[in-house]
C-alpha cells in the first residue's frame, strides 16, 4: 500500500438576492476554458428569468457576485505499512 | 414566503459517475422550459453530461400534503462544448462567415468527435444586438485534420459579429 494523492475542481458561484442576503452554489468538474463571459451568461439569465430565489424571503435573484475555481488536492496517508 | 422547492440535476462526469447538485429554492413559478435552460445553463459551465435518464426536478417540500413535484427530461443526450474557434472572415457578398478551428495542444473536443458534431452558431446583430442562432450539421466535414473551416449563410439584412459557438455531440 502507498499513499493515495487525489485531486478535485469545482466551480463556486456566490449568489446574491435583492435583499443581500447570500448563498454558494457549488458545480463539480467545471470546464477547463470557463471565461467570464459563461459566467456574464448565466447571470443575464437568471437575472432575467428568476429561477433561482432567495432561501428565507424568497428574494429576487440579484447577481452572481464572485465565481471561483476552487482546485482541492488530497493525500490520503497509508496508515497500514 | 413562496413554497420552497428545490431543483435537482443529475448528470454523469467522464467516468461515468453520477453527479448530483441541488439548488435550493428555485422560483415555483419559474416554467419548465426556464428551469431546464438554467439547467443546461449551469451544466454547460462543467465537463459533466447528461445522459438519457436524467431527469431534473422540481419538488414542493412544504408539507406532505402539499408536495408536488414536476419532472423534465433534460432534451438531449449529448455533450456540449463551448466555442474553440480562432477567427472569422465575413464574407459580406456571400452573406457567410467563415469559422477555423486550428485546435491546440489540449483540445476541447477530441478531433474524432468532430466528425459526429452538431454546431449550435449565435451571432450577435451589431445593429440592435439581437442574436440569431444558425443550427447545422457539418456534413462537409469528414476528416479529422486540421484546421476545420466551417461555413454557414446568415440572414442578408445585419451584419453580425461572432459571439459564440458551440459543439453538441449525441451521444
Amino acid at each position: 500500500m502507498s499513499d493515495t494523492q487525489s485531486t478535485t475542481y469545482s466551480l463556486k458561484l456566490d449568489l446574491m438576492f435583492v435583499d443581500e442576503d447570500t448563498r454558494a452554489l457549488t458545480l463539480k468538474n467545471p470546464r477547463n476554458d470557463l471565461a467570464s463571459q459563461d459566467i456574464s451568461e448565466l447571470d443575464t439569465y437568471l437575472k432575467q428569468h428568476n429561477t433561482i430565489i432567495g432561501d428565507k424571503t424568497g428574494a429576487t435573484f440579484g447577481k452572481i457576485k464572485t465565481a471561483t475555481k476552487v482546485t482541492r488536492q488530497e493525500v490520503q496517508y497509508d496508515i497500514n505499512t | 414566503m413562496a413554497d420552497s422547492v428545490k431543483l435537482t440535476l443529475k448528470a454523469t462526469d467522464s467516468s461515468n459517475k453520477t453527479v448530483t447538485t441541488t439548488i435550493s429554492n428555485v422560483n415555483p413559478e419559474s416554467t419548465n422550459t426556464e428551469l431546464m435552460t438554467t439547467a443546461q445553463m449551469l451544466n454547460a459551465l462543467t465537463r459533466n453530461v447528461y445522459d438519457s435518464t436524467d431527469k431534473v426536478e422540481t419538488t414542493n417540500l412544504d408539507t406532505a400534503t402539499d408536495k408536488t413535484t414536476r419532472t423534465f427530461t433534460v432534451s438531449a443526450a449529448s455533450k456540449s462544448y463551448a466555442s474553440d474557434f480562432s477567427g472569422t472572415d465575413w464574407k459580406e457578398m456571400a452573406n457567410a462567415v467563415i469559422f477555423t478551428y486550428s485546435g491546440d495542444d489540449n483540445p476541447i473536443v477530441p478531433l474524432d468527435e468532430l466528425k459526429d458534431a452538431e454546431f449550435t452558431v449565435k451571432i450577435r446583430s451589431t445593429n440592435n444586438n439581437n442574436e440569431f442562432a444558425a443550427f447545422f450539421s457539418h456534413s462537409a466535414y469528414t476528416e479529422p485534420t486540421l484546421p476545420v473551416t466551417f461555413t454557414f449563410t446568415v440572414p442578408e439584412t445585419e451584419t453580425y459579429t461572432a459571439a459564440s459557438v458551440t459543439f453538441t455531440i449525441t451521444a
